[in-house]
């Protein structure tokens, strides 16, 4: 199924031409009220009054303190559509607005959808889904740091990053590389014939302080993992460990991370399974990798759930 | 006698050199990408399900110029295994042997990535198919290379 990314706020014009004459006859009493009463235009609010901001926050937003998020309200008609920004903007919130509070304890809650040119400072660090979402969801602009079969364990040690004409590691091309300002980390599938969870675990622990440290400005999203199908894992004779059993003990893991590291979680999961929980039969022709529509959906996803830097930052501050 | 095969010798060897030309070596020929590419996916050439990427992408995965892509049809494996079809029209032959190079590259670049992710994909990358001609630049990784070989000289 497309999808097409709606503009941020649609101007809705519905005059008709059936209410001219009644507007016009409204407007001269008005006016002859005015002329005759000179002290009642002085009492009566001026039409382009701006309302109290209300933050477009979803009802549902179980983690986002409500607070005011963004001045992006429709005042100003006739400004240019193209270039709004995905986020508000870092220097023009005005002191009085206070951000929300991310809860690094529960999944990043729906957003309004972001332009593409959020990706524009997004690096993508992944396996062979990740380089799936790069050629297939559609997504422009955002640089990945993916292989095929990378792990946890090779982040310091397996040189899968080209720039600049060399080879480095993922935690190399981190501290050699540019500063990005959002960093998505989605790993785990390559690990799950790895025995206990123990060595999972401290290794992203480990990586996740290092890319705090290394891209100190980056909001860190950390992707749970999305299950597989297991009738078509069979079918593809996929390892036995690729199952969703093990998904599910590493999935576990993820809001603990988020929690001690303070980045934010993204319930992928949820986001991809069907309602048993897997990876629906039409996501996949393998078990495991998705489908262009899948990598869409996920994209999607993506795009409705993002947090401001101040929101981010406001969580960091509260968590310590 | 003499003067008569004298005469005819300029003929003789313009047809020698015409038919040299046609007989040797490799012949110039051109893909259309869109009919390649659907010949070659309605072949039996593939065991894996391909789909489609769009130009830009395509271009950001082989490290070539998006500008100098007039037109193309790029199909890689849903299963990220190794089979693919990239068939690009460029803007001149140099820009077309630059592509060529680039997909070379990835000819290699797969291979180091999948020999310990799917040891099982290598051997198609070993017959892969990476041809220029003209203006077009060729990418085929196929499960049988002689049905996709077969496809190609068959568009000839």
């Amino acid at each position: 199924m497309s999808h097409s990314y709606r503009p941020k706020r649609v101007q809705n014009s519905g005059k008709g031409p059936g209410i001219t004459l009644p507007l016009l006859l409204a407007a001269a009493a008005v006016c002859v009220c005015l002329l005759l009463i000179p002290s009642a235009g002085k009492s009566a609010p001026a039409a382009g009054a701006t309302p109290s901001a209300r933050p477009e926050v979803s009802p549902s937003a179980p983690v986002m303190e409500s607070a005011p998020v963004a001045e992006s309200t429709p005042a100003a008609p006739a400004s240019p559509p193209a270039t709004a920004s995905p986020t508000p903007p870092d220097t023009a919130s005005p002191a009085a607005s206070p951000a929300a509070v991310l809860d690094f304890t529960q999944p990043v809650p729906q957003s309004e959808p972001v332009e593409m040119d959020y990706f524009s400072d997004a690096l993508f660090i992944g396996d062979s889904r990740t380089d799936g979402l790069q050629i297939y969801s559609g997504i422009k602009g955002a640089t990945f740091y993916c292989y095929k079969g990378l792990n946890i364990f090779d982040m310091g040690k397996r040189q899968v990053v080209e720039m600049n004409g060399g080879k480095y590691t993922v935690v190399d091309a981190l501290e050699k590389g540019p500063q990005y300002k959002k960093i998505y980390i989605s790993l785990g599938v390559n690990e799950l014939g790895y025995p206990g969870t123990d060595s999972f675990y401290k290794s992203f622990k480990s990586f996740l302080e290092e890319v705090r440290s290394a891209q100190p400005d980056a909001i860190i999203y950390l992707q749970n993992l999305v299950p597989v199908n297991p009738e078509i894992c069979a079918q593809k004779k996929q390892p036995s460990y690729v199952n969703n059993q093990r998904v599910a003990e590493y999935n576990a893991i993820f809001p603990q991370l988020a929690q001690e590291c303070q980045v934010a979680l993204l319930d992928m999961k949820s986001a991809l399974s069907d309602e048993n929980g897997i990876l629906p039969a039409e996501a996949t022709v393998d078990g495991v990798h998705f489908t262009k529509a899948w990598y869409k959906k996920w994209l999607d996803y993506l795009m409705c759930h993002t947090v401001t830097s101040e929101a981010y930052q406001a969580g960091q501050s509260a968590a310590q | 006698m003499k003067n008569l095969l004298i005469r005819l010798l300029p003929g003789v060897l313009a047809l020698c050199l015409t038919l040299s030309a046609c007989g040797g070596g490799q012949s110039a020929q051109s893909y259309d990408p869109t009919a390649t590419a659907k010949a070659l996916l309605d072949s039996d050439a593939f065991s894996d399900t391909l789909d489609s990427l769009d130009k830009d992408t395509a271009a950001q995965m082989y490290g070539i110029d998006a500008a100098t892509i007039t037109d193309c049809a790029v199909y890689t494996s849903l299963s990220m295994g190794a089979e693919e079809i990239a068939v690009l029209t460029l803007t001149d032959e140099d820009a077309a042997k630059t592509a060529k190079a680039a997909l070379d590259k990835r000819v290699s670049d797969q291979t180091a990535a999948l020999e310990s992710y799917m040891p099982g994909e290598v051997d198609k990358l070993n017959h892969a198919i990476v041809e220029q001609s003209g203006n077009t630049a060729l990418l085929v990784v196929a499960a049988d290379a002689d049905a996709a070989r077969s496809v190609l000289d068959g568009l000839n």
